[in-house]
């Protein structure tokens, strides 16, 4: 090994190019540093993509057009009709396909030298060192965070980099995570946020084009480190604020008090990472990656079954009708109800439901928010308090496709 | 800009000492809820620089439990020393993909 690790190329040297693939790649094998070695390590690589995503999306896209050689893409999710704005390796007719399958296709019909290997499944703490040891790099396009520390502590339990990206907003941030070589994800947010302190793209919305940008990021520090051109992003995060189209790096060092790459570790397997996902109220067997969940809620074992659109559309023709009597209840923010509401509606934010607020005694509540996670919480607040609640199922956007399939 | 949280205050023992005038710059989030990209305020911690910061920007205080806070590229706890001229990033994590 030569004297920094983190500048030796990390994927194993593939086959001579064939003339074919020296047209294909000859732009790229132009650049100085790259070259023809370059572009075999390229060829040799195994890189895991975890989650077809916003951020999966174009990184998936990039790497498949550079040849990286064996794909890999994790990801337990179908293809959402609100992906589509920004996940854009999926398209329209692919709705209801598993993203898995959709992304595969996209990156065998661009590229054809490229291995696919779909890993149709959920990240867990059971299954993250034995996915994530096969790759020679992970490229983190997660949305939530306990598979973020999931496959932060994977990868620095394996010694593997961890080219990071997330969003929110109008907001992206960047980094390249490798225990050992510089800071792991740990040593910058050593632990997750409280639960329902930072909103989900579900909840705070996510510009199509910032996914974009940071996804390419990603792609950007993988090739890098791949064939050992230029410096990787290591020991800085980059900031990113597309509404005043700034980029910002910090440098980050490791930190010594770090629990999984410190000078005195706690963390030796994915039992914290498991712990994560619990403390987030998403317990493995739900924390999908996928941008349309809501992590943050809390499982209530002991509610009762949601109502389904159907049955509110009945009940909201019986009220109308003077059959039937209840509240409907928005518990998401102002803002995203002043986007779409159900009529008859009410707002209260789940902020506020928590905060003690009370409807009036004895007309039962129908409780709804975006997907259904929120408004678990209210209602559990709520029936603590003794109040008559049923839940929307799937919330409004659940409602909103029953009104599309009506049509 | 500049304040000094000990101006128009009661003394207590704490004031008699000078503490370090240091910045707080705010990202992402922490910005939005600010309202300014950065704060010069006085403490002796970063747990007194971002009480300061909250005291002139009380649109912070839900913010701030989830953020990291670095200074000089390394993330501290909220009870690490701060000298005159420190900078603290106030980093609020997101997870979104
Ligand atoms: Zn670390």
């Amino acid at each position: 090994m030569a004297s920094a690790p983190d500048r030796e190329p990390l994927g194993a040297l593939g086959p001579e190019p064939t003339a074919e693939q020296l047209l294909r790649y000859s732009r790229q094998v132009l650049l100085p540093g790259l070259g023809i070695e370059g572009q075999r390590r390229l060829l040799g690589s195994r890189v895991l993509v975890v989650g077809a995503g916003g951020l999966g999306s174009p990184a998936l896209l990039y790497l498949a057009g550079a040849g990286v050689g064996t794909l890999g893409v994790i990801d337990s999710d179908v293809v959402d009709v609100t992906n589509l704005h920004r996940q854009v390796i999926h398209r329209a007719a692919d709705e209801g396909a598993p993203k898995t399958a959709s992304a595969a296709s996209a990156v065998r019909a661009l590229n054809p030298d490229v291995e696919v290997i779909e890993h149709r499944e959920r990240l867990t703490p059971d299954n993250a060192l034995r996915i994530l040891s096969g790759y020679h790099l992970v490229l983190d396009g997660s949305d939530n965070f306990p598979t973020r520390y999931l496959v932060g502590d994977a990868c620095g339990l394996l010694g593997i980099p961890h080219v990071w990206g997330s969003l929110l907003r109008y907001q992206g941030q960047a980094s390249v995570w490798w225990a050992g070589h510089g800071p792991c994800y740990r040593c910058v947010f050593p632990a997750p946020p409280p639960p329902g302190s930072v909103p989900s793209c579900a909840e705070g919305g996510v510009l199509g084009p910032v996914c974009a940008a940071i996804g390419s990021i990603e792609a950007v520090e993988a090739v890098k480190l791949l064939t050992g051109i230029g410096e990787p992003m290591l020991g800085r995060l980059l900031l990113h604020d597309a509404s005043t189209q700034t980029w910002d790096t910090l440098p980050v060092a490791a930190d010594p008090q770090c629990p999984l790459c410190g000078e005195h570790p706690t963390i030796h397997d994915l039992t914290a990472a498991a712990e994560v996902a619990v403390l987030c109220g998403m317990p493995p067997a739900r924390a999908a990656v996928d941008g349309t969940s809501e992590p943050g809620g809390a499982s209530d074992t002991a509610a009762p079954q949601p109502i389904s659109p159907d049955q509110l559309d009945a009940r909201l023709a019986d009220r109308a009708a003077g059959r039937d009597d209840f509240m409907l209840v928005d518990v998401r923010s102002p803002g995203e109800h002043a986007v779409a509401s159900i009529p008859g509606s009410v707002l209260v934010p789940v902020e506020e439901v928590e905060g003690g607020w009370e409807p009036p005694r004895g007309i039962p509540l129908i409780v709804h928010c975006a997907s259904g996670v929120r408004s678990a919480r209210a209602a559990a607040a709520l029936r603590a308090r003794g109040h008559d609640v049923s839940d929307l199922g799937g919330g409004i956007e659940g409602w909103l496709r029953a009104q599309r399939a009506q049509r | 800009m500049t304040t000094s949280p000990a101006a128009g205050q009661t003394s207590g023992p704490a004031d008699l000492h000078l503490r370090p005038t240091v910045e707080v710059r705010y990202w992402a989030g922490a910005r939005a809820a600010a309202g300014v990209e950065v704060d010069t305020v006085a403490g002796s911690t970063v747990a007194e620089a971002i009480e300061a910061a909250t005291a002139l920007r009380p649109g912070l205080a839900p913010v701030l439990p989830a953020c990291s806070f670095l200074v000089d590229g390394q993330r501290r706890d909220t009870a690490a020393p701060l000298v005159d001229g420190a900078r603290v990033e106030v980093l609020p994590p997101f997870a979104g993909g």
